[in-house]
């Protein structure tokens, strides 16, 4: 497993525009938004440690519907047929893909946060930065899943525009654009149903001394099973029906 | 010991059958293959070839039927790294290198060979480094040969190995085939080319219509078909007469060319000319295994059982 997921890695690697398309975006957009929103204050944190927190999260989804629904691309060419020849069990190509978006998620959530701490001069205790990058990581698990989920599921012509589908209204929704206290009431309930919401709102729990939030775990983990579920579905699916 | 005669075939498949919606691709088969043997599965396109292959992979469930792969099932076999298969389905992703696919391939087994010997037995040294996506139609077989050769498996799965390749790709490929089986290996390979069937296999499996019609050696396989043609002019003949005559399976007359399909053409020579003495420009040929094939797998059988 080892030697796919380092192949994986270097393959990705080698696109630019992934490379900097999916990893550097968030933290420019973090650079933006921060001057935009630069004044507020929103929930006991000011405006730039809350925007960093939630580009950071956007950023740690971002990465994950970048490289999920790629694995469209492998069942049309086979790939995974080649795969199944092997004593890779099924479960080991699904927890590559995995592993994978998670690899490639940490340098997106850690530009964010180095832009935060260098340009933009947010000031954190080593605790701090260590809590909220474990946190943001670990939470974005379900998002890896999630992606993985959209390129099993369809084609990979419609992998990304319903990649998109998903991603855009989770992002805003979640209130990783803009506070979700901005957002008309309804909106701001159903946030917190998402897992988007819980990715920032939970990271950023961990600078305000709250404690953790066990309905957003709940959350998370409803989300991270559910999406498991379905990913192994479709994969007996696939594996049965060729 | 049951389990040692379990053991005993490489390959074992029992009253296999496959259907896709209303096509029958796999129909009650059922086929042993000895550890060693080199067996070549021919066949028109849609005899179920590849339906056969891939069930025998088991990245097929069959609708019923048995399937052992020395004993265990496909998915065990593969496990425990005995299994190696070049697929027309099977495919890899234009990014990686040849290199990168042979080693990724390499690492899922326990006992794999070195990816430079898999790499230089299959040929494929020289454009290693390449990307997938750039290498010529024979170039990406034989990476995916690489790929399939690397677990040192004890059977060899290939279907159409030398589709894309030219006649110097091919001898090489079946080159480097020949040092494999030397070891004792069991190969199993669909292919087009009869003349690879002719020259590689120890045994010809003859698929039409999802059932085997012919089964053994090559010489045994023509054999099964009328053994001879014999084609002469013939005047005032008739396709009844002709095919009447002792030791003929099957006769076909044009305006005055007579060709007829012997299992006898000592009988039949003998007869034609008492009845039609005038016959002239008479030949006697032997079949090929291509006649034969054609013979067997016509839509309409040439020659039925009697």
């Amino acid at each position: 497993m080892g030697t796919l997921i380092w192949t994986e890695l270097k393959v990705l690697s080698r696109s630019v525009e992934f490379l900097v398309v999916t990893i550097a975006f968030p933290m420019v957009f973090f650079l933006v938004m921060s001057e935009v929103f630069g004044s507020y204050r929103a929930g006991g944190l000011d405006m730039g440690t809350y925007m960093m927190i939630s580009m950071a999260a956007f950023g740690a989804m971002s990465v994950a519907f970048a490289v999920g629904p790629r694995v469209g691309l492998e069942r049309q060419a086979g790939w995974n047929r080649q795969l199944r020849l092997t004593p890779l069990p099924g479960w080991g190509y699904v927890a590559v893909k995995i592993a994978v978006a998670m690899i490639l998620t940490l340098p997106a959530v850690l530009l964010v946060f180095l832009s935060g701490l260098l340009v933009k001069g947010i000031e954190l205790t080593a605790g701090q930065w260590l809590a909220i990058v474990l946190s943001c990581w670990i939470s974005s698990l379900p998002f890896a899943v999630l992606g993985l989920l959209i390129g099993m599921a369809v084609k990979p012509e419609s992998a990304q525009p319903l990649g998109l589908a998903v991603y855009l209204p989770m992002a805003m929704l979640g209130g990783l654009w803009m506070p979700v206290d901005i957002l008309p009431g309804f909106m701001a309930s159903l946030a917190k149903a998402l897992p988007s919401y819980w990715l920032a709102e939970i990271t950023r729990d961990r600078l305000t001394g709250v404690a953790l939030d066990l309905l957003g775990v709940g959350v998370m983990a409803a989300w991270f099973l559910v999406a498991l579920t379905l990913v192994i579905g479709l994969y007996r699916r696939d594996a049965a029906r060729v | 010991m049951a389990d040692a005669e379990k053991t005993d075939a490489a390959v074992s498949l029992k009253g296999l059958r496959k259907t896709f919606g209303e096509v029958r691709a796999v129909d009650d088969l059922t086929l042993n293959i000895a550890p060693g043997e080199v067996v070549a599965l021919l066949g028109p396109n849609a005899a179920g070839k590849t339906t056969t292959m891939e069930m025998l992979l088991g990245l097929t469930t069959p609708d019923s039927g048995e399937i052992e792969l020395f004993g265990r099932s496909p998915r065990r076999a593969a496990a425990d790294g005995l299994v190696g298969a070049m697929l027309q389905s099977g495919g890899f992703l234009g990014e990686m290198t040849s290199r990168e696919i042979v080693q990724v391939m390499a690492a899922q087994y326990p006992k794999a060979m070195k990816v430079d010997d898999a790499i230089a037995r299959a040929g494929v040294t020289k454009y290693a480094k390449l990307k997938y996506s750039g290498l010529s139609g024979g170039q990406k077989q034989r990476t995916r040969f690489a790929a399939a050769l690397v677990c040192d498996p004890d059977l060899l799965v290939l279907d159409e190995p030398t589709v894309a390749m030219d006649v110097q790709s091919r001898q090489e490929f079946w080159a480097a085939m020949r040092d494999y089986t030397t070891a004792g290996r069991t190969v199993v390979f669909a292919t087009h080319y009869l003349a690879e069937a002719q020259d590689f296999a120890d045994r010809v499996v003859l698929m039409r219509h999802g059932k085997i019609v012919a089964d053994g050696s090559v010489d045994a396989v023509v054999a099964k078909v009328d053994g001879r043609t014999i084609r002469a002019t013939v005047e005032g003949a008739s396709v009844e007469l002709l095919n009447a005559l002792p030791g003929v399976g099957t006769a076909q007359l044009r305006g005055e060319q007579a060709e007829l399909h012997c299992s006898d053409s000592d009988a039949a020579l003998r007869a034609l000319l008492a009845d039609h003495p005038r016959a002239r420009d008479i030949s006697v040929t032997a079949m090929s295994l291509e006649d034969a094939f054609v013979a067997l797998t016509a839509d309409e059988p040439v020659m039925e059982e009697v």
